[in-house]
């Protein structure tokens, strides 16, 4: 043992002990008191009185008595009013406990003074015997005992809780009839009368219904369905199918937007099928992707991030794996926000723990349940005005004149010669309908699902069709054209989306001890998105005129053309076939045990085409007019996961569930990919293209890893947990086998009564991330060499691996306190929580000895820390006004707090303003600063009264810091009608408005010309020209914005239409979505981003690009559009 | 109290039976976690070979040459410093300029990822690369012959040589564990440097197998080292047996993209709009008249349109040359030469003061013009008397210099001439390099204007804290970049 522990233990003896040495120094104390207050008693009992009275009833008389002497009687009141007798007392100058001996004279009762100014009424042992009340408190829908409940009768002060057979006693009751009342959190109270008498038990066995209060909800972890009560750790838990039915919401991550704290959607762009990252309490690496591991009905599920890539237009809209998903099929998701949650799930944790739960089949006949939904899209967005200055110098030729000298408004071309500016035009094509690649999108969505059974066997099947078309377009000035070349009609609608979903749950009950669940999915998204990186217009053109000489505004430079960004298309369709088999046995009264098995089948198709016509059309040469690139790819994502819990009363209030369990995830890609280029317009395929290059692709990684809980519960208050897991990963160096995640956290309730209660909780936790597949190797790529006149097998040396490579290792601290008040009608749920994310992995240069070669290392130190908050409040109850509304907020301050010498601090070469620098947060923005001063007091600024800073500074944060949702909903007229509000803020970070900083660059911008523009609009756009640098800092700008998210009302159709229709629950919804944005940012919208912001870096090993949407840049960014949703709800 | 002790002790051993299972199947996953790398790479096990191993040699002599004569690598680097060519290219590329106008330090210090830095490292990799192959080899050498391990021994060398001769002494050579990790070396000075390059050559002859070109590979190395340490004699019996004729290319594939020698050429610079060399005419003053000379042996093209000047903001008065002697696209630049051989004898011959011997040997060379790898189409002039045996000694070494700077042109061995005058013949280095106003010191994209040239005669390392950090050994330039 050594010293420290030593010392540990002698501390805790210490402890231990002082208590004890108090006790026995009060002992002495507490006898001289014990006879001061005998004295005093007797002394009260002596004191004379006079007084008269008659015909009072006893407890009066008390009252009157004591009232001489100054002193008060206790007792139980059922003692004195039982008793009616009638009393008279006539004392002169009596001893008062002679007068009291009086009263109570056949009562039964008597008076003992037990302090100088207090005596006590209590019946004489002979005379009276008093009742018990005995009985069983059970769950009514489980039938199980309940433990802990508090059982109370009205005249009685305090309750007693019930043991761990749901048994009470209550002895000493006085005979007559009492008030009773069982309370317990999560179930209604139970109050009854009883009658009691004397020498006798009554007995009452109450049932107590359960209730949804927020504690008692149930959340599913890693170890089963737990009350959130007995979770040390805050967990956000979402009814999606209450909130699916009436909010505008067009996918998964759209439901979760907004609606639990520290759950951040990252909107990447406004395109259909886009899809959102997802960070749960910040970023926590700086290599890997930060996203959380998804799990549907047990089985991990395929969550891919820069999934459907292309090289060739660098990804216009990648989808979001998640959202394959058809929410209309989910029940429940619980999100466990990091390692004091996601300890059990181990390896590939740390980022927190998405756990979807479908919809599952109910005992009954069946119940259909259709909805279909029209929407209509639109970009109510303004974009900033490109202007054009026309001028003359002083031997009168014309020119674009600047405001100030330097770049010339075309931009690259230096201007000395002093010009004179004559009058100003600007346009933008994408704010005239005429002119605008935005227009009106459409949307349908079509569900049915039927759900029944007998409690033998249950079933849920659900199916879904969602088709849309976005709300880009071709111009109606391009159709001409599109159409002489040639161009398929997909050009004119380029965005579009469709998804079918099929979902099958069943479950079987095989004997009174097991049942076994078999699940089903199929799922498919097909999504086409223009070809471009983005929908800019003549940001690169000195003149933005509607003409066609200017191209409309869209300007002359190709690329930028409408004809070309939507003549060349990407498609990504994904099949996903989802199985999974689970089984739950309970073969003690003890003992359950939970088994389940699953795969997530992917297919991918990525394809991108560049019509011939689409080249042709903007005079690209023949052999690089057509391009197609494709990849094929299949995903397999296998789990297992078996586990047991065993659950031991200790004592009668001591309860002990022990669990094990272990976990396998083993997920497997494969395809191919190929691209070609020269594509003709008669042949859209690889086939028969000269030279197309194909490469062969692979990825596999998986985890392996058990656990150990222990949960220690007492008098059902009070849950100490602790855990301990075990993993081994492939991506593990092979000099380190295995990690341990520990893990321990506190709930206690500290207060639960007349309706309002009190938790407090604490947890600690560790999970981690593994290292790409590959990275502890020593890698090679193989290829080829020119030698001795022509080409030879040659491999090269990617990587010199790393034998000592081991998981980043997140460790999590949260505490927090659940206030429920007024029979749970407001909740609040705080948490601080401190997330340090040690080991991180960082690329590491080998240095010059060889060739720069990269290596991954574990030394990096990340820092997570903030507070969320959830208010929860039941505003009014009535039948014509019933008013709820959540509140989240949550903070999160993100740094890297340590950066090993020689790790890279730049990201992915991609850009410079984006940096992981030692105590700045990941991915900050990093710019140049700009001081200015009108010198001259002209209005105008000068190069000369502009400075630039040579070194860039850090300017903010690319993520938002601090969110804030308020949502309300209010039925009408018992709910008949139902309205419901979502607004979403965001705060506290930056947005690179590299549109801005482009047009200043090449002198289309408003303040380059107009000397009406403010002067620090003025010195930004001279600071470009100046630095001849986009990346200064006053483009960064402040992001925050306010969003009405979700609006939406909602009818219940009346009774008599719906027993018309045979039908249950016919509602009919009006919503609209993103309906206002209130922003200081100057660009259509903070919330977006260029695919990748411009950035990809390269997957390790196989080096094949990725979008990295931690990169941000709102470089053509498209904004999200606006929806007008009308919806029917039909429940049969 | 029975009854809860029983509780507690099964609740207990369900724990302790859990752990271990748990821990068990931790500890012992078997191959369930046994998964192959990424497609596209392959572990290090895929290439314990004999086809592996050639495999990896392929690769490592290719990127070798690729850090040899690629565009931007260690011959347009060396050309700049010297006075060999003038720099190209100014857009975000102040780096050129920087070496070009003899400020190497500056350009080393102020711009990761230049050229000074992206050169060192290419050819430090390709060692690494190198020794890798060589072990492998070496593993079958049944199998792979001994040609191809003598001759990885001998590229090694000629890396090591050329980082002697063009960089500053605190070179540092490490290697790849053969079980992963890396074994980082300690900074060499110039003559550990040579040594260890020397060590390398003989370790290729000894594995030549009988291979003349391998052989007469490491006989040149050999006799480089020996001529930069100031082994006279040593140096011309190294070389005694090179044929004339011998040539041994840098062989890339033909490409005009950035690695391949084709950048050097005409076609390159005809497709490419303009190419990334500009021969110079008497630079900075003491540089040779490269131009003016119209020599057979350096044949220049001034014809080819001259788009740079206007790409990259340089006056359009200057007119552009292109050394014709890389014309052609097969046309690779040599690493070793009999040319080479055949000079040192002559140096050797002037330093020991046998000047007919010597004159004689130039002469030969010059008779035999049509048989080097130049293959002119006849014999060169001889030199006269006046500028061999009847000239002063300080002109013959002039004359001797200026001789290997023709016949070498462009191959990488100027500035380690222009060294060797410093060191070995006590030549003033500002009546050796480039002085005076730097011509092009104050265009427009230049970071930093340069208006005159520097003081250095080596290519510089750049500061540890810049990038090399990985290696805790490493110091930079142990000696000043003006040391020669």
């Amino acid at each position: 043992m050594n010293s420290r522990r030593v010392r540990s233990l002698a501390l805790v003896l210490v402890c231990m002990a002082a208590p004890v040495v108090r006790i026995q120094s009060q002992t002495v104390a507490a006898d001289a008191s014990a006879e001061n207050a005998r004295h005093a008693s007797d002394a009260l009992m002596a004191r004379l009185i006079s007084v008269r009275f008659d015909d009072v009833s006893l407890k009066l008389a008390i009252d009157l008595v004591l009232a001489k002497v100054d002193a008060h009687a206790t007792y139980r009141s059922a003692f004195i009013e039982k008793l009616d007798k009638p009393i008279t007392l006539h004392a002169e100058k009596m001893p008062l406990g002679i007068a009291l001996d009086a009263i109570l004279q056949g009562t039964g009762l008597r008076a003992q003074a037990i302090a100088a100014d207090l005596v006590k009424i209590e019946p004489t042992n002979q005379s009276i015997n008093l009742g018990t009340v005995v009985g069983t408190v059970t769950d009514a829908n489980t039938k199980r005992p309940v433990v802990g409940a508090m059982v109370s009768l009205d005249n009685a002060r305090g309750s007693i809780q019930t043991n761990a057979n749901g048994e009470y006693q209550i002895t000493g009751v006085v005979a007559g009839s009492h008030g009773f009342r069982v309370r317990h959190l999560g179930y209604t109270v139970f109050s009854t009368t009883i009658a009691v008498r004397d020498d006798e038990a009554a007995r009452l066995d109450v049932l107590l219904i359960p209730s949804a209060t927020r504690l008692s909800e149930v959340v599913t972890t890693a170890i089963g369905n737990q009350r959130r009560l007995e979770v040390g750790n805050v967990i956000a838990h979402l009814n999606v199918d209450s909130i699916a039915r009436t909010a505008p919401v067009n996918s998964l991550t759209d439901l979760l937007s907004g609606r639990a704290p520290g759950v951040q959607i990252i909107e990447t762009n406004g395109l259909v099928g886009s899809g959102p990252t997802i960070r749960i309490r910040g970023q926590s690496s700086l290599l890997l992707q930060s996203d959380p591991i998804i799990i549907v009905d047990g089985v991990r599920q395929n969550n891919t991030s820069g999934a459907g890539f292309s090289e060739l237009f660098q990804a216009t809209a990648r989808p979001s794996r998640i959202n394959d998903l058809d929410f209309g099929q989910i029940e429940t998701i619980d999100i466990l926000k990091g390692p004091t949650a996601s300890t059990e799930y181990g390896t590939d944790a740390a980022n927190g723990v998405i756990v979807i739960t479908t919809k599952q089949g109910r005992s009954g006949k069946p119940q259909w349940q259709l909805s279909g939904e029209r929407a209509e899209s639109t970009m109510p967005h303004t974009f900033q005005e490109y202007y054009t200055s026309w001028g003359h110098l002083q031997n009168g030729t014309q020119v674009n004149c600047p405001l100030t000298p330097g770049l010339t408004a075309a931009g690259v071309t230096s201007l000395t010669a002093p010009c004179t500016i004559d009058s100003l035009t600007h346009f933008n094509p994408l704010n005239h309908p005429t002119y605008s690649v935005y227009g009106t999108g459409d949307r349908e969505r079509y569900t049915l699902a039927v759900s029944g059974g007998t409690p033998a066997v249950l079933y849920n099947i659900g199916g879904g069709f969602t088709t849309e078309t976005g709300a880009t377009h071709l111009p109606d000035i391009f159709r001409s054209r599109a159409i002489a070349f040639e161009l398929p009609n997909k050009v004119f609608h380029p965005n579009t989306e469709e998804q079918h979903s099929l979902r099958a749950n069943t479950q079987v009950q095989i004997g009174p001890t097991a049942q076994l669940h078999v699940q089903g999915a199929y799922l498919s998204t097909n999504m086409r998105g223009p070809g471009g990186q983005n929908l800019i217009t003549g940001i690169l053109n000195g003149q933005v005129l509607p003409d066609s000489a200017h191209n409309y505004g869209y300007g002359t430079t190709a690329y930028q053309l409408p004809l070309l960004q939507f003549g060349q298309y990407q498609i990504d369709r994904t099949t996903r076939t989802t199985g999974g088999l689970s089984a739950d046995w309970q073969p003690r009264g003890w003992l359950t045990t939970h088994a389940t098995t699953g795969v997530d089948h992917s297919a991918n198709i990525a394809e991108s085409l560049r019509y011939p016509q689409a080249g042709a059309a903007i005079g690209f040469p023949s052999d690089i007019a057509g391009i197609l690139e494709l990849y094929q790819t299949t995903t397999d994502m296998y789990s297992a996961d078996g586990r047991a819990s065993a659950t031991a009363w200790v004592t009668s209030h001591l309860r002990s569930v022990t669990s094990v369990g272990s976990q396998l995830a083993d997920a497997k890609m494969q395809g191919l990919k190929g691209n070609a280029w020269g594509i003709s317009s008669i042949n859209l395929s690889l086939n028969g293209v000269a030279n197309p290059s194909i490469t062969q692709l692979g990825d596999e990684h998986a985890t392996l890893g058990g656990y150990a809980e222990e949960q220690l519960a007492f008098y059902d208050r009070v849950f100490v947990t602790g855990a301990l897991r075990i993993d081994a990963g492939s991506g593990f160096g092979s000099d380190y086998n295995a990690v341990t995640y520990p893990k321990a956290s506190v709930s206690w309730l500290a207060w639960n009564g007349q309706g309002h209660s009190l938790r407090l909780r604490g947890a600690f936790g560790e999970s981690g991330v593994q290292p790409d597949n590959g990275a502890a190797l020593q890698l090679y790529t193989a290829g080829l060499a020119y030698a001795n006149g022509g080409q030879v097998s040659a491999v090269r040396l990617t990587t010199p691996g790393n034998p000592l490579l081991k998981p980043e290792r997140s460790r999590e601290i949260e505490g927090g306190v659940d206030i429920g008040l007024f029979d749970d009608r407001m909740n609040l749920e705080l948490t601080r929580y401190r997330k340090l994310t040690k080991d991180a992995l960082v690329n590491m240069n080998a240095g010059w000895d060889f060739n720069n070669l990269q290596f991954e290392e574990n030394l990096g130190l990340v820092e997570n820390h903030g507070t969320e908050a959830t208010l929860t409040a039941a505003i009014a109850r009535s039948s014509t006004l019933t008013w709820d509304i959540v509140c989240n907020l949550s903070t999160n301050k993100n740094r890297l707090v340590h950066l090993a010498p020689g790790a890279s601090a730049s990201i992915g070469g991609v850009n410079s303003y984006q940096r992981n620098a030692p105590g700045y947060p990941l991915y900050g923005y990093w710019g140049r600063t700009i001081t200015y001063a009108d010198a001259n007091h002209n209005h105008i600024m000068e190069q000369s009264e502009v400075t630039v800073s040579d070194t860039e500074t850090y300017v903010g944060s690319s993520l938002p810091t601090r969110e804030a949702s308020l949502s309300s909903q209010m039925g009408f007229l018992n709910n008949v009608v139902s309205l419901n509000i979502l607004f979403d803020y965001r705060g506290g970070y930056r947005v690179y408005n590299s549109d801005a900083a482009y047009t200043d660059f090449f002198g289309t911008s408003q303040e380059r010309v107009d000397e009406n523009s403010s002067l620090w609009l003025q010195a930004r756009g001279v600071g470009v020209t100046k630095a001849r640098a986009i990346n200064l800092a006053p483009f960064f700008e402040d992001g925050s914005f306010v969003r009405l998210r979700e609006l939406s009302l909602t009818y219940l159709l009346p009774s008599y239409v719906m027993r018309f229709a045979r039908g249950r629950d016919i509602r009919l919804t009006g919503a609209v979505r993103n309906l206002a944005l209130w922003t200081h940012y100057t660009g259509p919208d903070p919330e977006v981003s260029s695919p990748g912001g411009g950035g990809f870096g390269n997957q390790f090993g196989t080096g094949l690009p990725y979008a990295n949407d931690d990169l941000r840049s709102s470089f053509g960014a498209i904004p999200l559009a606006r929806y007008w949703i009308l919806r029917l709800n039909i429940g049969l | 109290m029975k009854r809860m002790i029983a509780r507690i002790a099964r609740a207990r051993f369900f724990i302790g039976a859990a752990l271990v299972a748990t821990v068990a199947v931790a500890c012992h996953p078997g191959d369930i976690l046994t998964v192959d790398p990424p497609l596209g790479v392959q572990a290090a096990t895929a290439f314990v070979s004999a086809e592996g191993a050639q495999a990896f040699y392929a690769g490592a002599k290719a990127d070798m040459f690729s850090g040899v004569s690629g565009a931007n690598q260690l011959i347009h680097l060396s050309g700049l410093l010297s006075d060999e060519y003038a720099q190209t290219n100014v857009w975000g590329r102040s780096a050129i300029t920087n070496v070009d106008a003899r400020s190497t330090a500056a350009a080393a210090y102020n711009f990761s990822g230049n050229d000074q830095e992206t050169t060192v490292s290419a050819l430090l990799g390709a060692r690494s690369e190198l020794l890798i192959a060589e072990a492998g080899m070496a593993r079958y050498e049944a199998a792979v012959g001994t040609r191809k391990l003598g001759e990885a021994f001998a590229l090694i060398g000629y890396i090591e040589l050329m980082l002697a001769e063009n960089y500053c002494a605190g070179v540092p050579l490490s290697h790849v564990l053969p079980t992963g990790g890396l074994e980082y070396g300690t900074p060499l000075t110039t003559d550990s440097l040579l040594k260890t390059a020397e060590s390398h050559f003989d370790s290729a002859s000894a594995h030549a197998g009988g291979d003349t070109t391998v052989t007469m590979l490491a006989s040149v190395g050999r006799g480089r080292v020996r001529l930069d340490r100031g082994h006279y004699d040593e140096a011309a019996s190294a070389v005694s047996n090179v044929s004339t004729a011998f040539v041994y290319n840098s062989e890339l594939q033909p490409s005009y993209a950035d690695g391949s020698p084709y950048a050097f050429n005409l076609y390159a610079a005809q497709t490419l709009g303009c190419g990334i060399v500009n021969v110079t005419d008497r630079e900075g003053g003491n540089g040779l008249n490269y131009r003016s000379a119209r020599d057979p042996r350096l044949v220049l093209d001034s014809t080819i349109k001259q788009t740079c000047d206007e790409l990259y903001n340089i006056p359009t008065s200057s007119p552009w040359y292109y050394p014709v002697k890389f014309g052609n696209p097969s046309r690779w630049i040599p690493l070793a030469t009999g040319v080479e051989a055949r000079l040192i004898e002559a140096e050797v011959a002037l330093h020991g003061g046998q000047l007919s011997a010597w004159s004689a040997a130039l002469n030969l060379l010059r008779a035999n013009a049509a048989e080097t790898y130049l293959q002119l189409s006849g014999a060169m002039p001889a030199l006269t008397s006046d500028s061999t045996t009847g000239a002063s000694a300080d002109m013959q070494v002039d004359v001797m210099f200026r001789e290997r700077a023709f016949w070498l042109f462009g191959t990488g061995t100027r500035l380690s001439d222009m060294r060797r005058l410093i060191r070995q013949y006590g030549r003033n280095p500002e009546t050796v390099f480039p002085t005076g106003t730097y011509p092009w010191g104050t265009l427009p994209d230049l970071q930093a204007p340069l208006p005159s040239y520097g003081t250095d005669v080596t290519l510089t390392l750049p500061l540890p804290t810049v990038s090399q950090t990985t290696n805790t050994h490493y110091q930079g330039c142990l000696t000043s970049p003006g040391t020669a």
